[in-house]
C-alpha cells in the first residue's frame, strides 16, 4: 500500500475576516488554487498570509466570502471535519508520544484498526526518511527530522490540501535548502495540493508553481515566480521579491509594445506595460546594474562607497545623481575598491517599468 | 520544628505526659484496635468510625476537586468571553475565605429547602471541593499555558474533536499539574477543620473534629497517636496518587550517543 493522492483545488471567493470587530486581517480575497499545484502566499509580517492559511484549516472562520476545498463549500466546517492537514513552524508533534505514534495519530483517530495504522505510519515515514525512527520521541530528535516527522503525520492522511505553516523558520540555512527540496519533490510526487506560506522570498520563488503576494491584507499580485520577479506590478512587489533599486525616469514615447525611457544619461527600451509618456518609475535588480572603471564611456557618473565580498558575488553601494544604488558583481576576482568613480550602465534583463500606486 | 514534631511523636509512646511516662502502645490500641468478630473483621478502635469517614469523604472529593478546578482553567486558558477576568478572580475567592465563614454559609444556605444537605457527607464533599478548587485552577493554568496553542490545533486538524484532543494529548501532558490538584485537595480534606466542625454531624464525623473532640477531654495521647497515624495515611496517599497518574514521559535530549550505521544513513 502506498499514499495515494485526492488532491483538490482551493477557492476563495471574496473572504474577509475581521478581529474584535476592527482589524481587518483579510480584505475581501479571491482566488484559486489548481488541485496539484504548490501555491505560495508570501509577504512580510501581518500581511495576512497566516489568517489565510488558517481559514483554509478551519482554524479560523470567514466573516464575509466563501471558502471551497473542490466543490464543496466549506467556510462553516470546523478544522476537525475537514480534510487538510497542516504542517505548523513549531512542528506541534506530540511530546509524550513517540514518532510512531505522532505519525498514525490522524488514522488512530479516524478509527483505523492499529496493525493497519502502524504499516501506514511506516510507509509515511519511508516518504521522508525516517524508517527506523518510530520509538524515538520527538525531543530525541534535531529540528529537521522533526519536521519531517510532522509532514509525514501530515501525509498519511492523504489530504486534500496539504498546509505549511512557515515550515523552515525554525531550521538553519543549510537545512532549509535540503528540507524545502524535499518537500517540492514530495509534492510534486504525489501530485498533491499545497499551500505554502513564507516570508521567505527565495524560498517562494524556489518552490512554487504560483505565487502570490499579499500586503496589508489585500493581494499584490499573483503569477509565477518568473513573472513575478521579471514583472512587479508595482513598487512594492519590484522591492519585496528579490531587491530592487527604484529609481525616476521619464517615458518619452511608446510604439508597439516597446516604450523609449531615459534614465539620466542612459536611453533604453523596455515593454511599456500600460504606461503613459511622463514621469515613471523604473526598478532594477542589482544584477543587472554593470559597473565600469573606465569613466570615459556613456553611463552614469557615479562613486564606490562600500564594496563587500559575498563568496560568489561582490556588493556594491554606489552614490549617483539618481540616488544611492545597490548592485550586485558576479566578478570577484576584479574589484572596485571604495571612492573609485565609475559608469553605471544598464544589462538587457532585470529592468522594468513599474507602474506609481 | 523538628524538636517539636519529636514531642509530639513522644507523646503517644509514653502512659500520660507530664505524670507518668512509661512507655506504652495503649493509646495506639485503644484508637485503632481491631479484633476478629463472627462476621469477619471488627473495627473495635474507637477511631475507626471518623477515620474511614474522613478517608471516604477525601477520596471522593478529591477527583472532584481536581476535575472542577482542571475543567476551570481549561475554560481560562483556552477560551475568551466576556467577564472572563471577574471570573478568574471570583474562582480565587473561594480561597481567601476563612474556613469558618464558608462553613457557617453552608449551614444557613442549605438547611431549608429546596436543597437540604446540612448533616450529609454531600455537604462535606461540596465544601471541599469549593474550598480546595483553586489550587487546581492555579496549577492547571500554569501547566496549561506552557502547552503550545499548536498541539491543540495540530490534533483538530488530524481530525480530532476538542474532546479526544484532551484525554490523549492535553491530560496526559497534565499529569503533574493533576498530581499537585489530586494531592493537595486530598490532604485539605483529610485536615480541614474550620469549616469542617461546623458540618460534622453524628453520622458524619471527621477525623480533626474527633481529635479536637479527645483533646478537649483531656485525652491527649489518643488524639496525638490518630494524628500520627494521619501524616502517614497521608505520605501513603501521596504515593498513590503519583502511582496512578503515573509520570509525564516526554524524555530530554541526552548527551552524545555513538553513532550506529542506522543513525548515520538516516541523518
Amino acid at each position: 500500500m502506498s499514499i495515494q493522492s485526492k488532491a483538490a483545488s482551493v477557492t476563495f471567493e471574496n473572504v474577509t475576516k475581521i478581529y474584535g470587530g476592527s482589524v481587518v486581517a483579510v480584505d475581501d480575497v479571491s482566488f484559486v488554487v489548481e488541485a496539484g499545484a504548490l501555491v505560495t502566499l508570501l509577504g512580510p509580517s501581518g500581511c495576512g498570509k497566516t489568517t489565510t492559511l488558517r481559514m483554509i484549516a478551519g482554524l479560523e472562520m470567514a466573516n464575509k466570502g466563501r471558502v471551497l476545498i473542490g466543490d464543496e463549500n466549506v467556510t462553516t466546517l470546523p478544522a476537525t471535519d475537514r480534510d487538510v492537514s497542516m504542517v505548523f513552524q513549531s512542528y506541534a508533534l506530540f511530546p509524550h508520544m513517540n514518532v510512531g505514534e505522532n505519525v498514525a495519530y490522524g488514522l488512530d483517530v479516524s478509527g483505523m484498526a492499529k496493525s493497519e495504522s502502524r504499516d501506514r505510519a511506516i510507509e509515511g515515514l519511508k516518504l521522508v526518511g525516517l524508517n527506523g525512527y518510530q520509538e524515538r520521541l520527538p525531543s530525541e530528535l534535531s529540528g529537521g527530522q522533526q519536521q519531517r516527522v510532522a509532514v509525514a503525520r501530515a501525509l498519511v492522511l492523504e489530504p486534500q490540501v496539504l498546509l505549511f505553516d512557515e515550515p523552515l523558520s525554525n531550521l538553519d540555512a543549510k537545512l532549509r535548502r535540503q528540507v524545502r527540496e524535499e518537500i517540492r519533490d514530495i509534492q510534486r510526487n504525489l501530485g498533491l495540493t499545497a499551500v505554502y506560506v513564507t516570508h521567505d522570498q527565495e524560498e517562494a520563488l524556489a518552490v512554487s508553481d504560483r505565487i502570490i503576494v499579499m500586503n496589508n491584507a489585500v493581494i499584490a499580485q499573483e503569477g509565477t515566480p518568473r513573472e513575478l520577479y521579471e514583472e512587479p506590478a508595482d513598487i512594492f512587489v519590484a522591492d519585496f521579491i528579490g531587491d530592487a533599486n527604484l529609481v525616476d525616469a521619464q517615458l518619452l514615447s511608446v510604439s508597439g509594445d516597446r516604450a523609449d525611457v531615459q534614465i539620466a544619461e542612459l536611453s533604453v527600451s523596455l515593454p511599456h506595460r500600460n504606461l503613459q509618456p511622463g514621469s515613471v518609475n523604473i526598478a532594477v535588480r542589482p544584477e543587472s546594474f554593470i559597473l565600469s572603471t573606465d569613466t570615459t564611456t556613456t553611463g552614469i557618473a557615479g562613486t564606490v562607497d562600500k564594496c563587500s565580498y559575498l563568496g560568489n558575488h561582490m556588493e556594491y553601494s554606489v552614490t549617483t545623481n539618481i540616488g544611492e544604488l545597490f548592485v550586485v558583481a558576479s566578478d570577484v576576482v576584479t574589484t572596485i575598491q571604495p571612492k573609485t568613480g565609475v559608469k553605471v550602465t544598464l544589462a538587457n534583463h532585470g529592468v522594468t517599468l513599474v507602474a506609481n500606486t | 520544628m523538628d524538636g517539636f514534631h519529636h514531642c509530639g511523636l513522644l507523646h503517644d509512646f509514653v502512659n500520660t505526659w507530664g505524670l507518668d511516662h512509661t512507655f506504652t502502645l495503649k493509646h495506639y490500641i485503644t484508637a485503632f484496635s481491631v479484633s476478629w468478630g463472627e462476621e469477619g473483621l471488627l473495627w473495635t478502635g474507637a477511631a475507626w468510625d471518623s477515620f474511614w469517614t474522613t478517608i471516604s469523604i477525601a477520596t471522593v472529593s478529591a477527583p472532584l476537586t481536581a476535575a472542577v478546578g482542571l475543567l476551570t482553567a481549561y475554560i481560562l486558558v483556552r477560551q475568551t468571553f466576556a467577564g472572563k477576568d471577574l471570573f478568574e478572580f471570583g474562582t480565587m475567592l473561594s480561597f481567601a475565605i476563612p474556613g469558618t465563614v464558608i462553613g457557617v454559609s453552608y449551614i444557613l444556605a442549605f438547611n431549608i429547602p429546596p436543597i437540604e444537605l446540612t448533616g450529609t457527607g454531600a455537604i462535606l464533599v461540596l465544601c471541599f471541593v469549593f474550598r480546595n478548587m483553586p489550587v487546581g485552577v492555579r496549577a492547571g493554568v500554569a501547566a496549561m499555558s506552557q502547552l503550545d496553542k499548536s498541539l491543540d490545533e495540530a490534533s483538530l486538524t488530524l481530525g480530532a474533536n476538542s474532546w479526544y484532543t484532551c484525554r490523549k494529548v492535553v491530560l496526559p501532558l497534565l499529569r503533574p499539574a493533576i498530581i499537585a490538584a489530586l494531592v493537595y485537595s486530598f490532604v485539605r480534606a483529610m485536615t480541614a477543620i474550620s469549616a469542617v466542625i461546623f458540618l460534622v454531624s453524628a453520622e458524619y464525623d471527621m477525623a480533626t473534629s474527633y481529635i479536637i473532640g479527645r483533646v478537649e477531654n483531656n485525652d491527649y495521647g489518643l488524639a496525638i497517636a490518630y494524628s500520627t497515624v494521619l501524616i502517614f495515611v497521608m505520605l501513603a496517599s501521596v504515593l498513590v496518587f503519583q502511582g496512578l497518574v503515573g509520570e509525564r514521559k516526554i524524555g530530554r535530549r541526552e548527551p552524545e550517543k555513538t553513532d550506529t550505521p542506522a543513525q548515520n544513513q538516516a541523518a
